[in-house]
């Protein structure tokens, strides 16, 4: 034993020695490789390399596309290549444009040479993170005893949403297919607070009063423990840990208001709990069944392009995974109560508890996983309004995690965690470097600033390779998740509002307050966001900012060349600025639930006991449109009564149905879920909602690649025609006025 | 036979006589830097052209042939040309509707002409109607050809005794100056005075020519076999050694007013007078007049004037050599003197004291240019000259500062505005549209140094005054109060730089003789002439090395012969037969007996390529294979430039051939001259004619000459000429980082499924 122990021992330190060598021959080899960037060369040259490796740059990123052996080690060149493009090019703007001819000039090449600096090194840490992402096979409880599994407590944590959204959370929560005896779900309402119920308003202390009484009629109807507590202290984190104080779960679910799991969320999470102690953290996706309020309102494509954050769970968590610095994001997320009690619970100095909780966590050596299967749906906002209140409150939090942790500075952390975090954090400072990016070239073609002191050559040779570098990399690591400029269009649209809000942590850190997402809003009618004015001046500034840059192009030939470069990047400023135009026309939206596609197989049994055979078109948990393989004879106001299999219940399932449209020449139908008892409710929920399979094929099926001129073009396509429609909708507005 | 050689005689008598005086005509275009049709536009519009005369030059007679059309919208009575010379006005040519086209002949009166630059004005009023006028309408125009008019010219020599002083008059750019000197040597005369001392005297001449080309015929005085006397006549002692003295070395068609003789006392002796010999007792410089050969009233060689550069050591005649290429004429009033001493200049001493210093503040004035105050209406140019090292070599990115000094007073008019244009590219503009006039001080600009190129640059300011429009209607505003001012307290900071050059470029050598400049005294510039007849083409180069470089190299040695291994910088002249093929091993272009053509110059369509490129992407457009023949140059003169293939260290060798000596003494005369000179360019030039190359190329590929200021220029010099091992390091580098990455990524992958 004691020769087999010698072995190993011999073995590991001998691993460990080749680990080093590696390591130290990377970091040799990257420090030659700084020393060769910093090298002086005339531009011919330089644009000469920068072609080169732009060649050399496409053929790798085409070999990562094929399944061969080599595959990684392509990707890994493109990275280094591409990088190398931006570090040169921050050397060179470093050494030879940081002139100006007056104060006012110099501060605004300051101001632009430090969002590039920003925005190099979120670049940088995002090739890092996103190296090598991880991929994690499915796990399900099969393998374990009943008796090996730990008992969970589902937290349903909430605020102000209504009853009809906690119901199908809590629903499909007692559906999880886990032992009944070891598995409890709580409700933890905060809008029913004895605080909130004594409150000097007798308006909102009536209405909480109602909600604590509902709620709790609610819980009791469907055998789910209700809490609250005295006081609304420390938001959803100190709602959270109350509840644990009162529990008692191995471990802990916690699932917002809105975001309801499929039933094998606990059997495909929990194995990575049981197999390895020192895991804190299971997290999962965020699958949205609605459009946020960008996808539907400007791209009208929720289900043919990826999501906003398929992005950072498709491939970002993927990345930091490997990396061990997964986090929390708030929910459908496993956590271990022992862990969670070294910290104290949720954490609750940021207002993003959750990556806080993680990284606290993290601190301690403790581990998370990230499992990549949508488990759980969710409502995002429904409004720009909405989603900007969401956004303020990411950017502050992760602004106040990196004020008050200083995760750079954490020594308990491994190099690369820092990293993860940072990448994470800094993210979220793009607000700086997006309005510098903004307003530069307004600068130089309206108050006439000297901002980049290059040559047309220069600009070739340095600039376009290292932009171009960097939508390569974009497309390598996101290419499938996230379309061409729609990051930019995503930064544009906060970046007014959120600069403001993170400024004001970055004054007082401790300041801002958690401010819940408002969800489940109805849209009866098409209107332009309140939050509209600033985007009209910011277009009204571009486009007399081109008009100038004209102006200036034609009267002005001795700056020609670098008017040309500013125009062209004003113009992106402004064709971005027309697209975002229509995410401020808020659509009508009649439908409650968000109906996604589907293709189950299905029939249709009709009041006289005739079956068509058919599949599903798309599924909410209102309705189903299918389509059936005759033509049905069916009428509008009919009972029939869906049949179909559903993995939440693991059988057969029939569904009472409402017809609301028969499409007789096209064979489909259009269906109302009818439920008469609570058992119908359930199926109808478990069948609508409880299929993972369903989320993933559809994820699937939008994640794919497509060509980076096919996006470029769709989002410059859907781009102007809102500027048109705004002028419109404005004018209509007034004359209502 | 007696017959004949009187006749000879006498025709030879009549051509010294025509020496001293000669009629000339010159196109007008050779005074005038701009176009060959000069445009008058406006109501009021004038230019001036300026005409050099020599002040060893009277003029007899002096004539301008104007040829000009006018517009015929222009009204009769009041639209005229006006003439001036020297500010007199000397005719007035009216404009007729009827007959627009001018063809007049105007007599310039002795009195106004003056020695140096003489101005000749032409200003124009122009107008189509009496009342409400407008001075800028398109209507009013004339324009003058100045290419079909020209300027008749009589002169004489008019200086009787002949002193130093009258050097700077006899070699001048100016009118009735000589265009063409003989240097004569001693045959047995040490080696060094056709080395060293010619090549500086010629220099020294040239110099004093400024632009305009000195061709140098050389010849080697050797005893004279005496010609045969007329019947009856025998050669006398006292005859012979008249004869000795005299010119009999000259061509009897050379016409040179002065020729110079250049050889050491010893040497001298038997060709000079006794009291000329007496008085060279160390560096010598004295003009002697030869008296004419008479035999019983028959002039055998007529009276002439010579200089003499002598010494009594081939030292000293160097030293009277470059005494003579540096000394101030104006000083000089004696007919000889004698040098006793001269600090020793080094090549480096004369390019320095030309050109700017990197890294260095001048103002305008310590550049030579002076301050400038324009009035009234119009147009007006400065143009400021900037005279770089040769080898000044400075990161594209760094920036030229200048600050600019200049004020303009009060009521400028729409459309006034001050251009600045480096070396013809417009750099920045601006409106002098302040009401009340505005006064500048240190105004900065900053120019990418990527304007600027090494050698001569020049900086123009183009001022644009115009009237402000009047309020009442058919008044205008004649603009006597307008007034700019550009101060030559102005300054100029080239940034830091290093000394290095592209080569080969015969642009960069034609403008400054680069890398001759290089020259030292222990590492000399060589001229090596193939042929013993070839000197007066090595001179004649050595004199317009001169001029392009606006200073002395004293380190330019004549060598006769072309041996196997050439000084590191080298220029051969030589014919076909007499090169050796070891020089164009390893170079895809040969000029000897076998000529080996590049591909480049065989194709139209690569020429044209190579050309449009400008050689910044040569190597990449370089389509390899050459052609061996056998055949002659014919009429052609060639000349390559070419990294020096027998030095040690990396220099640079010029070969010009032709196909004769005959043949390439014509084709260098023609080369020095302004229109052919101008164009050299690229490393390849052929040509035929004195106008225009017949071609001109980039054949070979790039190397660098002279030495970085740092390690850091050197670095970058190097990596920008040879960029693809930078490329293949930073892949090399890339490809094991990718590598090793990879490695590394993948161990802590496996790690990580070992714990599922």
């Amino acid at each position: 034993m004691g020769v087999l122990e010698d072995g190993m021992s011999e073995r590991t330190n001998a691993n460990l020695l080749a680990q080093n060598k590696i390591i130290f021959s990377i970091i040799l080899s990257f420090a030659c490789l700084a020393i060769l960037l910093a090298a002086p060369m005339d531009s011919s040259a330089q644009l000469l390399s920068a072609c080169v490796f732009l060649v050399g740059m496409a053929f790798a990123t085409r070999e990562t596309t094929f399944y061969h052996k080599y595959r990684h080690v392509f990707r890994m060149f493109t990275l280094i290549i591409g990088i190398a493009l931006t570090l040169r090019y921050l050397i060179w703007r470093s050494t030879n444009t940081l002139t100006a001819p007056d104060l006012l000039s110099l501060i605004a090449v300051w101001a632009l040479f430090l969002a590039e600096i920003y925005a190099a090194i979120t670049h940088i840490l995002g090739c890092l993170v996103n190296a090598f992402p991880l991929i994690r096979p499915e796990l399900d409880l099969s393998e374990f005893d009943e008796e090996q599994l730990p008992s969970v407590d589902i937290m349903v944590p909430s605020y102000n949403e209504s009853e009809d959204i906690l119901e199908i959370t809590l629903r499909s929560a007692l559906m999880l297919h886990y032992p009944k005896n070891k598995l409890n779900v709580h409700l933890l309402d905060d809008g029913g607070t004895l605080q909130k119920r004594n409150q000097s308003d007798e308006n909102k202390a009536k209405e909480a009063k109602d909600r604590f009484a509902d709620l709790n009629k609610l819980c009791i109807r469907l055998g789910v423990q209700y809490h609250t507590r005295e006081k609304n202290e420390f938001a959803k984190a100190g709602n959270v840990n109350s509840a644990i104080e009162n529990t008692n779960g191995d471990l802990i679910v916690i699932l917002d208001a809105d975001h309801v799991p499929t039933a094998d969320f606990l059997d495909k999470t929990v194995p990575w709990m049981i197999k390895n102690e020192k895991v804190f953290l299971v997290q999962t996706p965020h699958f949205m069944a609605n459009p946020d309020p960008v996808e539907r309102n400007y791209f009208s494509a929720f289900t043919r392009m990826p999501s906003e954050n398929d992005m950072f769970y498709g491939t970002i968590q993927k990345g930091l995974d490997y990396w061990s610095s997964s986090f929390f994001c708030g929910s459908a997320a496993v956590l271990r109560r022992t862990h969670l009690g070294l910290v104290g619970g949720i954490s609750g100095d940021s207002i993003t508890e959750d990556a806080e909780t993680a990284f606290d966590l993290h601190k301690l050596g403790y581990e998370s996983v990230y499992v990549d299967r949508p488990m759980v749906s969710g409502l995002a906002t429904e409004t720009f309004d909405g989603f900007i209140v969401q956004r303020m409150r990411w950017a502050q939090g992760m602004t106040q995690i990196l004020l008050l942790k200083k995760p750079f500075l954490e020594s308990r952390l491994s190099w690369y965690q820092r990293a993860g975090y940072m990448s994470s954090i800094l993210f979220w400072l793009f607000p700086f470097s997006r309005v510098v990016f903004m307003l530069m070239p307004l600068a130089y073609l309206l108050l006439d600033l000297q901002v980049y002191h290059a040559s047309l050559i220069e600009i070739l040779a340095f600039a376009v390779p290292h932009v171009v570098a960097t939508y390569m990399i974009s497309t390598l690591l996101f290419g499938r998740t996230r379309w061409p400029l729609v990051s930019e269009l995503y930064e544009m649209l906060q970046c007014t509002f959120t600069l403001k809000a993170i400024i004001k942590v970055f004054i007082k850190p401790r300041e801002p307050s958690f401010v819940v997402t408002p969800k489940g809003e109805s849209l009866d009618k098409t209107f332009i966001s309140p939050l509209s004015n600033v985007f009209y001046w910011l277009t009204a500034l571009l486009a007399i900012a081109n008009v100038a840059g004209l102006y200036r192009l034609i009267n002005e030939p001795l700056t020609r060349d670098l008017t040309v470069v500013v125009l062209l990047w004003n113009s992106f400023n402004l064709i971005m600025m027309f697209g975002l135009l229509s995410v401020l026309i808020e659509k009508k939206q009649i439908r409650t639930h968000s109906r996604l596609p589907a293709f189950d197989r299905m029939s249709l049994l009709d009041s006289l006991g005739n079956s068509f055979e058919g599949h599903l078109l798309d599924l909410s948990v209102g309705g189903a449109k299918i389509q059936l393989a005759v033509t049905p004879t069916i009428k509008v106001s009919d009972t029939p009564k869906l049949v179909g299999w559903s993995e939440s219940a693991q059988a057969k399932v029939i569904l009472p149905c409402n017809v609301k449209q028969v499409d007789e020449e096209k064979k489909q139908v259009r269906l109302v879920f009818a439920p008469k008892s609570e058992q119908q409710m359930n199926e109808v929920i478990g069948y609508s909602l409880g299929d993972s399979n369903r989320w993933k094929s559809f994820q699937r099926r939008r994640t794919r690649e497509i060509p980076y001129w096919y996006g470029v073009k769709h989002v410059l396509k859907v781009s102007m025609k809102p500027f048109l429609t705004h002028i419109y909708l404005g004018l209509k507005q007034y004359n209502k006025k | 036979m007696k017959q004949y050689f009187w006749q000879l005689t006498a025709i030879w008598c009549l051509t010294f006589s025509a020496l001293s005086y000669s009629e000339e005509s010159y196109k007008l275009t050779e005074f005038y830097a701009g176009d060959s049709i000069l445009r008058l536009e406006g109501q009021s519009a004038a230019t001036s052209l300026s005409i050099p005369l020599s002040s060893a030059q009277k003029v007899k007679s002096a004539s301008i042939h104007i040829e000009a059309v006018s517009s015929i919208a222009l009204q009769e009575n009041r639209s005229l040309l006006n003439v001036r010379f020297n500010n007199a006005t000397i005719a007035q040519i009216p404009y007729s509707p009827q007959q627009p086209f001018i063809n007049e002949t105007i007599v310039i009166p002795q009195s106004l002409w003056r020695e140096g630059f003489n101005n000749v004005t032409f200003q124009v009023s122009q107008h189509y109607s009496n009342v409400c006028e407008d001075s800028s309408s398109p209507e009013l125009w004339s324009e003058i050809d100045l290419y079909r008019s020209s300027l008749l010219i009589d002169t004489e020599h008019s200086v009787e005794n002949l002193a130093i002083k009258h050097l700077s008059g006899l070699f001048s750019p100016g009118i009735g100056a000589q265009r063409k000197v003989t240097l004569a040597s001693i045959h047995d005369d040490k080696q060094e005075v056709t080395t060293q001392a010619l090549p500086i005297v010629a220099q020294g001449l040239a110099l004093r020519n400024d632009y305009q080309p000195l061709i140098v015929t050389a010849t080697s005085i050797t005893p004279p076999n005496f010609p045969s006397l007329p019947d009856g006549f025998d050669w006398t002692e006292a005859n012979k050694a008249s004869y000795l003295k005299s010119s009999f070395y000259l061509d009897s068609k050379i016409e040179d007013i002065i020729h110079v003789v250049v050889a050491t006392k010893s040497a001298l002796q038997p060709y000079v007078t006794d009291a000329t010999y007496s008085a060279i007792q160390g560096a010598y410089i004295g003009i002697e007049t030869q008296a004419a050969v008479v035999v019983e009233e028959n002039v055998i060689i007529p009276q002439s004037q010579r200089l003499i550069v002598s010494g009594t050591n081939a030292e000293e005649v160097s030293l009277a050599a470059k005494a003579l290429a540096t000394l101030n004429d104006e000083l000089n009033p004696d007919s000889a003197i004698t040098i006793l001493e001269q600090s020793e200049l080094s090549t480096s001493n004369y390019v320095s004291t030309r050109a700017l210093k990197p890294d260095y503040t001048y103002t305008f004035a310590e550049t030579g240019n002076s301050g400038n105050d324009f009035r009234g209406r119009g147009e007006f140019f400065k143009t400021v000259n900037l005279d770089l090292p040769a080898d000044f070599y400075s990161p594209e990115s760094a920036t030229v500062k200048a600050l600019l000094d200049f004020s303009y007073g009060a009521g400028m008019g729409l459309g006034s505005v001050m251009n600045v244009l480096v070396n013809g590219k417009i750099v920045h503009g601006l409106s002098l549209d302040n009401p009340n006039g505005q006064a500048f001080s240190k105004y900065r600009l900053d120019l990418p140094v990527r304007y600027f190129k090494a050698g001569s640059n020049t900086m123009d300011f183009s001022i644009v005054l115009r009237s402000p429009q009047s309020q009442t209607n058919c008044h205008e505003i004649p603009g006597s109060h307008l007034a700019f001012q550009l101060h030559a307290s102005s300054t100029i900071e080239f940034p830091e730089a290093g000394k290095v050059a592209a080569q080969p470029d015969l642009a960069l050598f034609a403008d400054t003789t680069f890398p001759f400049t290089y020259a030292t005294s222990d590492m000399p510039a060589t001229i090596y002439y193939a042929q013993p007849d070839m000197l007066s083409a090595a001179l004649t180069l050595t004199a317009k090395s001169a001029q392009a470089s606006k200073t002395l190299n004293p380190n330019i040695l004549l060598k006769a012969g072309v041996p196997q291994t050439l000084s590191t910088f080298a220029l051969v002249l030589t014919r076909p037969a007499d090169l050796n093929d070891d020089l164009f091993v390893d170079y895809n272009t040969a000029v000897s007996n076998v000529k080996k053509w590049p591909y480049q110059l065989q194709n139209t369509l690569q020429n044209s390529v190579q050309v449009s490129l400008k050689e910044t992407t040569d190597a990449l457009m370089t389509i390899n294979g050459t052609t061996l023949q056998n055949s002659t140059l014919g009429d052609l003169g060639v000349l390559i430039m070419k990294e020096n293939p027998s030095s040690s260290e990396t220099g640079s060798v010029l070969i010009i051939a032709a196909e004769t000596t005959d043949i390439l003494t014509e084709r260098v005369s023609e080369l020095v001259g302004l229109n052919l000179w101008g164009q050299l360019a690229g490393d390849f030039f052929a040509w035929s004619n004195p106008e225009k190359p017949d071609l001109t190329m980039r054949v070979s590929s790039k190397y660098q000459l002279g030495e970085a200021t740092s390690i850091w220029l050197e670095l970058r010099m190097w990596l920008s000429n040879n960029p693809m091992y930078w490329i293949l390091a930073v892949l090399a580098l890339v490809i094991s980082g990718s590598w090793l990455c990879y490695i590394a990524l993948k161990a802590r992958n496996k790690n990580i499924e070992s714990s599922w």
